[in-house]
């Protein structure tokens, strides 16, 4: 370990990875560090098979070791055996599959840990899940990032940029977070709990900053030009646009009664940003000066923020009446740029078998005070 | 025997347009309402036309008081930007007189019927016979004080009249002058057909970051990418489904960059970026364009507000002008041509068709 991230001690029990990316190998090298009997799952062969080989994940950078993994294999069942802490570490565009692919396996009384969520991420997988012959009682728990930074610098081995300091999470009941934080805050003291998963899944800033600016430099963006995301393609009139939506996001918390803050009050704690103008923020904030913008459409930054973030919050907001008629627009001009109907088949209420609710019984399935499953 | 002409701007076309018909024959009288152009005209004693046009062509009367280039004439050809239509009209309205013709030099989307719902707001009732010229029938430049370059006249535009039933027998003089133009048979037709609203507000939008950071790109043979194409293509269908629920047959945009140039390839963006019409024109360097300020008003927000009244569903012109509302910071559906403010509510697609033929409302 790096002296600046002591591990808060030795964790019995096995846990279960699932993805091997980066952000998958940097959790399940960390996890074994801290005692846990680790094994990481992923569905393509050249992820798992150096790990599998070696028997161990090589942690680099901030954090820093030989991990030794029970097993890394693409078959799901075997890493899920005995596991009581189950981590999914897929891009949210996943979600859904993954959770179909564990539902017969999954151990009961597991935590599953989503890192990242993105918006609704608990109640998708626990719906897709069920759909799909879980019998087991899980508790789900959603963050919106990741937990770590890095990148693979070969296949089992990881070179980890940084622990992020707060991550926020709650526990599908919310009932649950307490139970559920005895466990996570001893292996990431980084997390730090909200009342629900709503209030998680309402700051998903993501949403809010990937589409507008994407979205503007399209054409720039289809033709393969290079510029930088953030300094060149926040231009001080999509910042604006930011803004709107921003407006639109904290109008549907107040409409819920939860407490929120502005994306410009977020650049401010993660990234030490003075600016409350949105335009100046971006400008301000130093790890994006050099992020460049995608080479192509085919991009996360539409393609996973829209259905897994606009989407949701269109959704929630149409069921509380808060007019949102930027985010739905946004979501439209999105739709014929890929000539596909995101509100079809994003993250609705609806496809979640929550339609029809109003604001108190969004609350009650999903807010601070609930105690049971939204489908019980 | 001349009319006499009443020229209303003096920008590009309108002096381009002036110059041509005196040089015609006609008896051009040209207004403006900034004094420092009308002031080079009379200097000069003329406007010097070049290019496919050539000549010095003496104006009988340049002026930035509307109330002198108005009364005694046949016809006013209004060569404004289109959202300026009903300042035109309110400007003109106690001056009109009965038997005149008044040309939208384009009409973009309703801008006949937006001149005639200003005029009666102003109580202003006149035997007048309106026409819309779908775009330009000139391609022209100024290049010095009174001086333009006209480096094409136009083949095959469309020309119609409001109200339909009057025929075109005060504007006979364009066909005449511009003997390929096209008997359109209404204003639906014409509105319906302005393929502007579906071009510029799309492409513009969608390369709004490299407008705002002042970068030099062309405007249609870079900007008009693939997914840009999709975007504007559905924006299309929109227009297309408004028309045919009025009746009109529209030209699709295939259609028309399949036959109003000679392009290559198959999908909608291989054709605008073969044209080779567009290999020079750059994109605008402010995001302060008549692609957005002209566009919406006289193009975008009557489509959706047509389709509001007409129940046909237009998403993509909706999400359209909402983005360009949060960009601008203002409201484009305030003031612009709404059918509210056309006084076209309420009255369905057989009022409305009856409406553009005979000029009466129900």
């Amino acid at each position: 370990m790096n002296a600046s991230h002591p591990g808060p001690g030795h964790v019995p029990g096995r846990a279960a990875v699932l993805g091997a990316g980066p952000i998958g190998c940097a959790t399940a090298g960390y996890l074994a560090l801290q005692g846990m009997e680790v094994s990481i799952f992923d569905l393509s062969p050249e992820a798992v098979s150096a790990i599998s080989a070696s028997g161990i994940i090589r942690l680099e950078g901030v954090i820093q070791g030989q991990a030794p993994i029970r097993a890394a294999t693409t078959d799901i069942a075997r890493v899920l055996e005995g596991a009581r802490l189950v981590i999914s570490a897929v891009p949210a565009s996943a979600h859904k599959a993954l959770a179909r692919a564990l539902a017969p396996f999954i151990q009961d009384g597991a935590l599953l840990l989503i890192q990242p969520g993105q918006t609704l991420s608990a109640v998708t997988f626990l719906h897709t899940a069920m759909h799909h012959g879980m019998r087991a009682g899980i508790t789900a728990v959603e963050t919106l990032n990741t937990l770590f930074t890095g990148r693979l610098a070969s296949p089992g081995r990881v070179q980890v940029y940084a622990v992020k300091n707060s991550v926020w999470y709650a526990a599908l009941p919310a009932s649950r977070t307490a139970a559920a934080g005895a466990l996570l805050e001893r292996l990431f003291p980084s997390l730090s709990p909200l009342p629900s998963i709503l209030q998680v899944s309402l700051h998903n800033f993501n949403a809010i900053l990937h589409p507008p600016i994407t979205l503007l430099n399209a054409g720039s963006i289809d033709g393969g030009e290079d510029f930088l995301f953030y300094v060149q393609g926040g231009t001080p009139h999509i910042m604006q646009v930011v803004e709107d939506l921003d407006g639109e996001r904290m109008e549907i918390l107040r409409a819920l009664g939860i407490p929120g803050f502005p994306l410009t009050q977020w650049f401010h704690e993660a990234y030490g940003v003075q600016e409350s103008d949105y335009h100046a923020a971006v400008a301000a904030t130093a790890p994006y000066a050099t992020i460049k913008g995608p080479r192509s459409l085919q991009t996360r930054l539409l393609l996973e923020d829209i259905p897994t973030g606009l989407v949701p919050y269109c959704s929630i907001a149409r069921a509380l009446g808060v007019p949102v008629p930027t985010m739905n627009a946004t979501v439209r001009l999105c739709s014929s740029l890929y000539r596909r109907d995101f509100f079809a088949t994003g993250r609705t209420l609806r496809a979640l078998d929550l339609g029809g609710l109003d604001g108190p019984a969004l609350l009650q399935k999903l807010g601070p005070d609930s105690t049971e499953l939204p489908w019980a | 025997m001349g009319l006499k002409i009443g020229m209303i701007g003096a920008g590009n076309l309108g002096q381009a347009m002036a110059a041509h018909l005196a040089l015609e024959g006609h008896e051009v009288s040209i207004y403006n309402r900034t004094k420092a152009r009308v002031d080079e005209i009379n200097e000069r004693g003329g406007i010097l036309i070049e290019g496919v046009l050539q000549g010095l062509a003496p104006m009988h009367l340049a002026t930035s008081d509307i109330s002198q280039v108005v009364p005694g004439r046949d016809m006013l050809i209004v060569t404004v930007p289109a959202s300026s239509h009903r300042a035109i009209a309110q400007l003109s309205a106690h001056y009109l007189e009965d038997g005149q013709a008044v040309v939208l030099h384009p009409g973009h989307t309703f801008g006949a019927i937006d001149f005639f719902a200003a005029l009666e707001q102003k109580g202003v009732d006149r035997d007048i016979t309106f026409a819309e010229i779908q775009t330009s029938l000139l391609t022209s430049r100024l290049t010095g004080p009174a001086r333009v370059n006209v480096s094409a006249i136009k083949n095959a535009l469309p020309i119609s009249v409001f109200p339909a039933d009057h025929g075109f027998g005060r504007v006979e003089m364009l066909f005449q002058v511009y003997p390929s133009s096209i008997r359109a048979p209404d204003v639906l037709k014409t509105g319906l057909d302005n393929l502007n609203a579906t071009v510029h507000p799309p492409v513009t939008l969608l390369n709004l970051g490299q407008i705002d950071r002042a970068e030099k790109f062309l405007y249609y043979w870079e900007g008009f990418t693939p997914a840009v194409s999709r975007l504007v293509e559905a924006v299309d269908r929109e227009r297309v489904a408004l028309a045919r629920a009025l009746g009109v047959e529209p030209i699709t945009i295939q259609e028309f960059f399949s036959t109003a140039y000679e392009t290559k390839g198959e999908a909608l963006w291989e054709k605008v970026r073969s044209n080779t019409a567009y290999s020079e024109i750059t994109a605008p360097t402010t995001v302060n364009t008549r692609l957005i300020y002209e566009d919406l008003p006289t193009g975008l927000v009557p489509y959706a507000s047509l389709g509001q009244e007409l129940g046909v569903p237009t998403p993509n012109c909706r999400a359209l002008i909402q983005i360009a509302n949060e960009i601008f910071r203002r409201d484009f559906w305030k003031g612009a041509r709404t059918m509210r403010n056309l006084g076209l509510s309420g009255l369905g697609p057989e009022g409305i068709i009856n409406f553009v033929h005979t000029g009466k409302r129900p």
